[in-house]
Order: C-alpha cells, then structure tokens, then sequence
C-alpha cells in the first residue's frame, strides 16, 4: 500500500505535525491526500504495465485500483483489458480463462449446467469499436477435480468476415461480474490463459503478456444504517484510525489500517 | 273439495316427473358435484401401504363428486386431451397394460367408462389444498403409508435425533450418511401433517415424504436392433478404439437388478452389487440383484451387452463396467432409490442411468436432490427417462438440473407418442422397438424385443454414449467444462443423440485447423472459421464447414456456435 505513505508517516514528524490542522480539517486532509495518493498509487501503474510497450492482456476491477467487492452476494466486476494492440490487422478474437476460489466468490450458475447466468460475462467495447460483427462464447465452468480451491471462467469472442479492418490499441475486451461469498479476504484472480488472433485468413496468434490481479472482499463500510457508503462512513473510519475498534476493520486484519480507510474510500457511493 | 286436491297432486305430480325428465335429459352426463369430498384428509384407504389416487378415488368416486385430481392421471394438473390420450393409448395394450393410476372408476378394468368420465372433467385444473395436501398431485404417483424420511442438519447425531424420534413415536428404520437422513416409520396416517411437524424441529433441516416411482416402461418382445446404427454408434467404434480393456468404465444402473450370470453380460458384471432394500452389508442378500421383472437387464444390455461375440445383442460401450443397483422389484420407493443412489456414488462410478419417475414435484420435494447435486459435482454424469405421461417437462430424477432427461424416438426420429420431456428434455434417444436382453429365467432366449415407444430404453442409450464419452476423454485432474464433456450430447436437428458427434473430442484435431497443430482448439482455430463466415463460392473452404456432420455448403452461425463450444479446449494427447 504504497500509496498511502502519508498516513504513515505524517504523525511521526513533528514539523509537520506541528503545522498540520488537527481536529476535523485533519481529518478532510487526511481523507484527500488518501483519495489523492491512491489515484496516483504505483499499484495503478503496475497493474497497468502501461510503460511496457508489449502487448499485454491483464484483469482490472471496475474500482480506481485493484478488484474490490463487498461481502455478502454483492457483484464484483473485473475487467479484461489489453493494451497496445499494434498489429497491420488489428484484433479479431480472443479467449482467455480466469482462475479463481469458488469459496471466496462465484460465478453465477443457477440451474447449475456449468455455464455462467445471463449477465455474468459480457463482451466489452474495444472489439467490436471498429464495426465488425462480434459472436461470443458462453461463460464456461471448468472444475478441477482434485482442488475444491479452483475453478475456471473460459470465455472467447471472435468477429465475422474479413471486413471491416479489425480495431487496434487498447481497450476492455470483457467484464465478468464475480459474486462475493460470506467470508472476507484477498481473493487471488489468474489469468490462466490468454489467447488473441488477428483479423487474417488464418488468423495468427498475437503475442502477449499476461498479468494476474488480487480481488479483495471487503466489510461495507455502512456504519449509520442508511445502506449506503457516504463521507460520514469513511469520516467514521477515518476517526478510528488505528484504534482496536474492529467495527471499521473492513478488511478483517484485526487493526483500523490506512487500507480500511482506502476500501472506504473506494466504497464511496456503493449501496450496501 | 277432495276431487280438486287430487287433480292437484296429480298435476304438480306430473309437473315434478316433467322437470325431472328434463334435467335428466339435459344434464345426462352431468355429474353431481360434492365438493366436500376433497376436503377429507387422505389415508390409505385400501390398506396397500401406498397412498395415491386409488385412495383419493375411494374417498372421493369422480364419476359422483367433483374430484379433478383422481383424473389427472398424467399429473400435469390440467385435465385435457392428453390425459385422454394417455388412457386410450393403455387400453390399445389390452389387459396386461392395466395400471391402476389409469384406472378412474377404480373397477380393476380400462375402458371407454373411464374416458367418459375425464370427459366430463376437461378444461379444469388440479388446485390444492386437496385431501390434506398441499399439492395434491402428488397422489398421482403417490408415497408411502406410515413412512417420513427426515434430512437433520449436519452435525446433528443420534442423541440430538433420539428426542424427535420419541416425541413423534417413530421408529428408525435405516440412515443415510451422505445427506444425515433417515427413513422413519409412524403410525401417524396423516403423513402430511406429521411432515410439517417434524420440520418445525430444531436440528432437522427437511422432511420428505417417501415417493413412489415406476419404472419408465411395459413388457418387451423380440426384434431387430436399428436403434445403435441410428445413433452412429458403428461409426463411433470404428473412426477410433473407444476405451480401455484395462480401465473400463463403471457404470451404475438403478434398477429392478441384473441377471449376472446372462450369457451376454456376465463379463461386464462388477463384482461390485448392491440390493438397496439390505442395509447390513453381513445379509448374503446384500448383494443380491437377482432381476425378477426384466427391467434391469434389458437396460444392462442397451448398454453392455458384449460386443462381437456372436450372442445376442451388442451394447454400446465395449469396454464397460455394469454395477448393479437394485432398488425395488416391481415397484420403487424413493428412500431405496435414495440408498442405491449413496452406495453408487461411493463406488466411484462415472455414469449412473435411471430408468424410473417419481413425479413432477419440485426438485425440493426429494430427498436425492442433494445426492444428485453431489454425484454431480464428483463428475459422475447422471443420465435419466423423461417419463411417458406426454408432458413438456421431465418427471423426477430426470427433471433435476443436474441430470441429463432424455425423451424417446422412434426410428424415423418422431417423438414418441407417450414421451415427456417434449419441451424440456436436453437430449432424445431411441425408445422404440428396442431389442435387448433379458434374465434367462424369465425368457430362456436371453433376449426380448420391446413393443413399446419409451423412455425407459432411451435414457440407457444415453447413458452408454456418457460412458463411451467417460472412455475416450483425457479428464487429467481438470474437468474441462463438464457441460460439454460428457453430458452435453450432439444431436441431430430432430434433438436425437448422435453418438459419434457426441465424442468429438476424441477427434478433436478436426477442430485444430493450424498447419502446424497445436493439440488445441484454439481462438486462432475459433478465428480462421469466423473470417470465413457466409464465404462466397471462391472463400469457400469445406474444412471450415463443420456443422452439420458432413457441412451444409457454407460457413454461418452452426459452425459458429459449434465452434465457440470447443474454443479454447484442449485435445487429447496424439
């Protein structure tokens, strides 16, 4: 958590403590330069990989950084993107498999055949964005047979005919909405594989790189009982910032961190 | 004075005998609606330990009060043309059809008398609360007198059971220890009342009552085997070597039992047997599937009968493993459907088959429901009949979302005129004119034709292709998309099984269209189709033509959907 380097160190050095408003004013500063750093978290640009110039496929959660759901049946949608798709033809299809903890969250199944519920994985815009005609998969179930720990989300879409030209760049090729289970913690996403063809005859594979994702299941930070995540919510963690109040621990690591003030944060708004 | 009187009696005499006349002209097939007959909590009336429409006919006669449900003898809750169907197509069988669930005026024969009276019913609807029961269609297949079976929530053991079984007066009679249930007997006779009660308890998590099943079919006789060509099976055995003598595929069959010792089985018979009905593994009964009906064996030779040794039949799976499971002789219950089921799943089968109904209920209503579920997720694929009621839906087990319902062909790939699942079923198989084995003690030819169009013979069809699917599949310890891998079946556009599509994946380098193959269907595979999609004369390339078998002359969305189910799939190893 990098990017909350503020939190840490700001009680510990007198000048500055010494300067810095106390009181509510403390606790609005505190709150900005939170939202602040993490807009500009290395975590972003890690995930991102956006100074590599390889084509890269990666899982992004919808929120500002890594994927976050809260706890309880609640979706949690991540994102699919490539980025610098560079090829003369452009991006015809693609295919990739998602590994993840069927105890922790779940895809949508419920007439339980093994295919993923009506909304639970859809294309995103980035291949159709040039015209062409897009025809998908479903969202295929895989089990692992020996490991209750695994499962596996198999989606691909292609496009039809030569024409029009295929799209190039960057964009969000899908958005699985995982649900969250009952039980909070760090919720492992891999990107098993990751395949993409180019708009040719034979359609050649593109190279890639892949790059996995943490999801976290995470406490609503709804502590007024107004069923919504509002300032007043994450002022009240912010208050308890490390005290032993385990009410605004959100991430369940037995102490009121920056992290639980940064879940709040990315909370903000969310219905609970 | 009294001249007068008498003229009028005599006038308001002949009045009353003319109204009469007239009502009874006008309503001659009207019948007297006594709707306080249904209101009567049922029992088992006539002392056969099963409570169903038999009962509720004696209780409430459909021919003299208003009883929908005693005709609804399909239990779709609608009383209309199929139920007349349904009647007319037994009475064609003739004597040895009788089925007392067909049976409307209760009087031991089918006859037009029971079509006049579903006559004068059509167009209602079956509507609970009805003789004590919430849903009173469930006297159609109806369940067992004085038996509650009771799912406890786990954790729950004997000392936390002991007070409910002293409170209720009942008496344990056998366990399952997979779902932490127990079939319990009472002498309570409202087994309704007695369920609601029990399932107010602390500790117990469900309440079931135990439902009575059949099986999907009627007597068969001799004749030809077109059914296996008509699926592809030939083309299946020869296009690759199908299984492993050393490995074979075990493949439980929940039935009436299996003649072990038959000429034409005997060498596909696990030494693993069960008779569900013995629950001490020390009763020399316990493994005792001696067949009595047939049921069970001609099932047993749809499906492994040896191939290619000049004796009866051929089944579909040459390198099969039979486990026989008896779960009843003539009738069925669902608690020894339900035990079967446990000891089957602990056997480590891949394919279970079942070739009986227990209703329409929700899949809540049964207790296999979890055990399905289990089974299920333990890879096992569970195949069962449609029923033969002419529903759009599936009876149970075949109606549970983990099970494959298979309806029923004929040879020209028609529905079955009695199938269910004509809506519903994911899969058809031949059902008619089935040739198969049969316990030698019965028939000394070892073999009968059915006469019947059922869906008794075309679930084992479908249990046979799983199995052959179980035996080429590389499974590895991922089970790739089991949707796809052996419980979703190829068809035909008429939805009738096409076994050797069904076993693509054997044949998977069809799909791998790279020049330099990668063993992998992969999204350049997925692609290269798709690029050539409503290709004209000159883009045309037939490798692409994939759907149907055979291709259709150009590249659209069957070739499509057929591929994006395979992509990203790998293939065996070559």
């Amino acid at each position: 958590m990098q990017g909350l380097c503020p939190l840490s160190w700001l009680p510990q050095i007198p000048s500055l403590r010494r300067g810095f408003p106390f009181g509510f004013f403390k606790q609005v500063t505190i709150l900005f330069l939170t939202a602040i750093s993490t807009l500009f978290s290395p975590i972003i640009f890690g995930t991102v990989f956006a100074q590599i110039p390889n084509t890269t496929v990666y899982l992004f959660g919808s929120q500002s950084v890594s994927t976050i759901g809260i706890v309880g049946g609640h979706t949690m949608p991540v994102n699919v993107k490539v980025d610098n798709i560079t090829n003369s033809s452009g991006l015809a299809a693609f295919s990739f498999k998602i590994s993840y903890n069927p105890n922790l969250v779940s895809i949508p199944d419920a007439n339980n055949d093994y295919v993923a519920d009506a909304g639970t994985v859809s294309i995103g815009p980035f291949l159709g964005s040039s015209g062409k005609q897009v025809r998908c998969s479903d969202g295929y179930i895989d089990i692992d047979l020996n490991d209750s720990t695994k499962r596996y989300l198999r989606f691909t879409c292609g496009t039809l005919g030569p024409t029009p030209a295929a799209p190039t760049g960057s964009g969000v090729l899908a958005t699985v909405n995982f649900q969250t289970g009952n039980t909070i913690g760090s919720v492992p996403l891999g990107l098993v594989s990751a395949q993409l063809a180019d708009n040719t005859a034979n359609a050649n594979l593109i190279a890639n790189t892949t790059a996995d994702t943490n999801g976290l299941v995470a406490k609503c930070a709804d502590f007024n009982g107004d069923h919504r995540v509002t300032s007043s919510d994450i002022l009240a963690v912010v208050r308890n910032y490390h005290t032993a109040n385990l009410t605004y621990d959100l991430d369940a690591d037995g102490v009121v961190s920056s992290a639980d003030i940064l879940i709040a944060v990315r909370e903000y708004m969310k219905t609970c | 004075m009294i001249s007068k009187i008498n003229k009028l009696s005599i006038f308001v005499g002949v009045l009353l005998i003319a109204i009469t006349a007239i009502f009874l002209l006008v309503n001659k097939l009207e019948i007297p609606k006594v709707q306080a007959a249904t209101d009567q909590t049922i029992t088992d009336q006539n002392g056969d330990g099963i409570i169903n429409l038999v009962d509720a006919r004696i209780l409430a006669p459909p021919a003299t009060t208003s009883c929908p449900v005693c005709v609804d003898i399909n239990g779709d809750k609608k009383i209309d043309q199929k139920d007349i169907d349904l009647i007319r197509h037994y009475i064609n069988l003739g004597n040895n059809a009788y089925k007392p669930k067909l049976d409307v005026n209760n009087d031991g024969v089918l006859n037009q008398a029971d079509i006049d009276i579903i006559q004068n019913y059509v167009g209602q609807t079956v509507t609970g609360p009805a003789f004590g029961l919430d849903n009173p269609s469930e006297l159609t297949f109806g369940f067992r007198a004085n038996e509650i079976i009771v799912k406890f929530k786990a954790g729950v053991n004997t000392a936390g059971k002991n007070p409910i079984f002293t409170k209720y007066n009942l008496t344990n009679d056998s366990s399952l220890n997979l779902v932490n249930a127990d079939r319990l007997r009472t002498t309570e006779s409202n087994v309704e009342s007695l369920q609601k009660q029990i399932a107010q308890e602390p500790g117990v998590e469900k309440v079931y009552k135990n439902h009575v099943g059949e099986w999907l079919t009627n007597d068969p006789q001799w004749s030809n085997q077109w059914a296996p060509k008509k699926i592809n099976i030939e083309k299946a055995w020869y296009g690759e070597t199908i299984g492993n003598a050393n490995h074979p595929v075990k493949v439980a069959i929940i039935d009436t039992g299996v003649d072990v010792n038959h000429p034409d089985l005997q060498a596909h018979i696990s030494s693993l047997k069960r008779d569900a009905s013995v629950f001490s593994p020390l009763d020399p009964n316990y493994t005792n599937v001696e067949d009595i009906v047939g049921h069970g064996t001609f099932v047993a030779g749809i499906i492994g009968a040896v191939v290619n040794n000049q004796i009866a039949v051929a089944g579909l799976v040459p390198n099969v493993e039979i486990v026989p499971v008896k779960a009843g002789g003539v009738d069925v219950n669902e608690y020894e459907i339900a035990t079967g089921f446990e000891w089957a799943i602990d056997q480590d089968v891949k394919v279970i088959s079942m070739s009986f109904g227990l209703g329409y209920g929700n899949d809540s209503d049964y207790l296999s429901h979890d055990l399905l579920k289990f089974a299920r997720d333990k890879g096992i694929t569970l195949v069962a009949s449609a029923g033969n009621f002419i529903h759009d839906d599936c009876i149970y087990p075949a109606r549970d979302p983990n099970v494959v319902c298979v309806g029923a062909t004929k040879a020209d790939d028609s529905l079955c005129d009695l199938t269910d699942g004509r809506k519903d079923a994911k899969v058809f198989a031949p059902g008619d004119a089935i040739v198969s084995t049969y316990p030698t003690n019965l028939d000394s030819s070892g073999i009968r034709t059915s006469p019947e169009c059922v869906t008794s013979w075309s679930a084992p069809y479908i249990a046979g292709v799983a199995a052959l699917c179980h035996s080429v599949q590389p499974l590895g310890m991922e089970l790739t998309n089991p949707h796809l891998s052996c419980a979703n079946f190829a068809t035909t556009q008429f939805g009738r099984v096409d076994a050797w599509e069904t076993l693509w994946y054997r044949n998977c380098y069809k799909w791998n269209f790279d020049n330099s193959a990668d063993n992998k269907v992969g999204v350049d595979d997925v692609q290269a189709l798709l690029w050539h999609y409503y290709a004209g004369p000159i883009g045309y390339n037939k490798m692409y033509d994939i759907f149907p078998v055979g291709g259709d002359g150009k590249i659209d969305d069957g070739d499509v959907l057929t591929i994006l189910e395979r992509a990203n799939l790998d293939c065996p190893p070559r």
